[in-house]
């Protein structure tokens, strides 16, 4: 038989050793795990707060971006139509002068001598008349095409140098759209008036087809005569119901709008300082850092409410409203607050601690350590907030900027201890509460909307809330003040 | 009852049930290792406790190359580690010179196992660490040391010490036993 040493056997005796750990310890790793998934929560909530302030932030630049854009753009179409005007006019004094030009060469030329350029000019005329002649049937013509015809000078009274008409059909193809552009003989003025031609050809039709109102022959075409008409009775339709559509937009002067919002809040503020007793005692002994983990947890916050609006200028509305507003976050006690018999125990929290014998050493002697526990912290408010609104985008989209105040009345704090050995506890709002009564907060935020139909508007709306002082009283020496931002979701029914 | 492989995918998904069947599963003979490394039973409890809660975090990167048990043991050795750091700092391990073990090989036959628990716990902060990490968890002086971040001479030493130690104390209650009994000891 081998011979076992030393090391072996002791290794075989713990080899299937076991011993039964008492059950605080899966007690307390639930309770580690469980915070974890707290903070991972925590993380959770800060990362969309993260997403939502960049959403928001991205969709301010987009919309200034694009109301930048828009807003050029209609510029840029105004410069040209003013550009596009100088030219027409500048393009008729010079006609005018040609005319004149022209007529003075008629009378110095000899009868019968028919000049190069006026005659070319009438045949130039004779031959747009035929074309129009034969696209009489059909509605369009070339719109607004230039036909630029040119001809050597050979004739004894000729000119030297081309000479040039330029015959300018309008939109519809009407004979009286005809404008003609007799050139003067010279070769500058021609090459000047060629640069001329080419930039009345760049510009669009729909910039120059203004300085061109329409007049009618008794011999024009009657199918282009109702085509046309029928053209200018629809632009008016349409610039009707623009208008009509524009007005609908700016219809909406009051609605009221049910709403709910979920979001975290965090003690950014916080403090903690020895009591200034008054009334209450506030001895938070050594013993105790509950004071410091309930004011400084973070937590979820929901609310629900009702508001209404108006709207008291073009771009500018009022709402107001009541909200029922929670605020629940959770944190750790390590002791319980036990009945001078010990037997009625509670949670540890801000509430119990306030209402102990305002001796210290007694407060100290009713705090009975235990292991960690979790404790649910429920604030429950009522709220009147009241916010101004600028309407950056007031469309079918609407975009508003909204601040302002809320008036926030407490309600109640409740104190739920997880496991259930431990009573749930209910402090109110009154003098022996530790929370203030009514406290002031600071609203920012904007609202995303859609319009639907003609009475309703759906918004989302990313916002923030910070109280202007602590919600604990001055009393308890815990300062705190927990900043909200949550996201809500509205819908809105519009009065008129 | 729930498989190995059926427990891992348990508690990566989070579920508190499957992480309870985990814990009561292994959650004795843990206590037992932690146990040797301990001076207390409250200690040994709260390396268990922080040794668990490693365990359901990091099981997600378990990629199943050992046993599920021989992977648990090693998280609680290490937490166990962790905690005797400070003690160690405390109290240095030094080289000893002057060892007087036994002239016979003694034996443990008829020691019970709680009595070894307590000679084990019962030896000084250093030897203790050496001593399971050598002769009950397989790990060589070379290992010990670059764990414990002593020389490999101070971990032979440590370890030297604590088996005459633990000889005479098996050899003192082994004389117990065969004088008075089971009965008085």
């Amino acid at each position: 038989m081998e011979r076992r040493t030393f090391e072996d056997s002791l290794k075989d005796a713990f080899k299937d050793a076991e011993a039964t750990p008492s059950d605080k310890v899966w007690t307390n790793v639930e309770l580690e795990l469980e915070k974890e998934k707290a903070g991972a929560m925590r993380r959770t909530i800060t990362f969309y707060q993260m997403l939502a302030a960049a959403a928001v932030t991205l969709a301010l630049l987009s919309t200034g971006v694009a109301y930048f854009i828009v807003n050029n753009r209609d510029q840029r179409i105004e410069q040209l139509v003013a550009q596009s005007q100088l030219r027409q006019t500048q393009e008729g004094n010079e006609t005018g002068s040609a005319a004149i030009a022209t007529e003075q060469t008629k009378s110095a030329e000899p009868a019968g001598q028919v000049p190069a350029s006026s005659a070319l000019a009438d045949k130039t005329r004779a031959e747009s008349d035929k074309s129009v002649k034969k696209s009489s049937g059909q509605p369009t013509g070339s719109n607004g095409a230039s036909s630029l015809a040119v001809a050597e000078g050979s004739g004894p009274g000729a000119l030297p140098g081309k000479s040039v008409a330029l015959t300018k059909e309008g939109p519809l193809n009407n004979n009286s759209d005809h404008q003609e552009y007799p050139l003067t003989n010279t070769s500058d003025d021609q090459e000047q008036s060629r640069i001329k031609v080419v930039q009345v050809r760049a510009l669009p039709s729909f910039y120059t087809a203004s300085v061109h109102p329409l007049s009618f022959e008794s011999t024009a075409d009657p199918v282009a005569l109702m085509m046309s008409k029928l053209a200018e009775q629809e632009m008016l339709l349409a610039s009707a119901d623009d208008n009509s559509r524009k007005k609908e937009a700016t219809q909406e002067k009051v609605w009221t709008a049910l709403g709910l919002a979920a979001g975290g809040f965090s003690a950014v503020s916080h403090s903690t300082a020895p009591a200034q007793s008054r009334g209450l005692n506030y001895g938070f002994s050594s013993n105790s850092n509950v004071a410091d983990k309930q004011s400084k947890a973070s937590g979820v916050a929901y609310s629900l409410g009702l508001s209404f609006g108006a709207k008291v200028a073009n771009r500018w509305v009022v709402q107001g409203g009541v909200n029922y507003l929670t605020q629940s976050s959770n944190y750790v006690a390590n002791n319980v607050i036990a009945s001078p018999d010990y037997a009625y125990l509670q949670a540890e929290s801000i509430n119990a601690l306030g209402k102990l014998p305002a001796l210290a050493d007694a407060a100290t002697d009713r705090l009975a350590p235990t292991v960690p526990y979790s404790v649910n912290n429920s604030l429950k408010y009522f709220t009147l907030p009241m916010q101004a609104g600028y309407l950056l985008v007031n469309r079918k989209f609407g975009v508003q900027l909204n601040a302002g105040i809320s008036t926030d009345l407490f309600l109640e704090n409740t104190i739920t201890p997880e496991g259930g050995s431990l009573d749930k506890t209910t402090q109110s709002s009154g003098s022996d509460s530790p929370y203030r009564t009514v406290n002031f907060s600071g609203l920012m935020g904007t609202e995303f909307s859609y319009r639907i139909g003609q009475r309703y508007r759906i918004a989302l709306n990313p916002a923030l809330r910070y109280p202007f002082s602590s919600v604990y009283k001055s009393d308890v020496g815990i300062e705190s003040a927990p900043l909200t931002f949550d996201v809500g979701l509205r819908f809105r029914y519009i009065f008129k | 009852m729930l498989s190995e492989d059926e427990l891992i995918e348990g508690c990566k998904k989070g579920s508190r049930a499957v992480q309870k069947a985990l814990y009561d599963r292994y959650c004795r003979k843990m206590l037992a290792v932690c146990l040797r490394y301990s001076k207390t039973t409250a200690e040994a409890e709260d390396i268990v406790q922080e040794g668990f809660v490693k365990v359901f975090q990091n099981l997600k990167d378990f990629r199943q190359e050992a046993k599920l048990d021989t992977w648990i043991t090693r998280i609680m050795v290490n937490t166990a580690l962790n905690a005797q750091r400070k003690k160690l700092y405390l109290y240095p391990m030094v080289d000893v010179t002057e060892i007087v073990l036994p002239e016979k090989e003694v034996s443990i036959s008829g020691i019970h196992f709680n009595q070894l628990l307590e000679m084990i716990q019962a030896l000084p902060h250093g030897c203790q660490v050496v001593f399971n990490l050598f002769a009950i968890e397989g790990y060589s002086h070379k290992e010990i040391a670059e764990m414990l971040g002593i020389s490999e001479g101070t971990s032979k030493s440590q370890f030297a010490r604590a088996k005459s130690l633990l000889q005479a104390k098996i050899l003192q209650e082994s004389t117990y036993y065969d004088r008075y009994g089971e009965a008085n000891i």
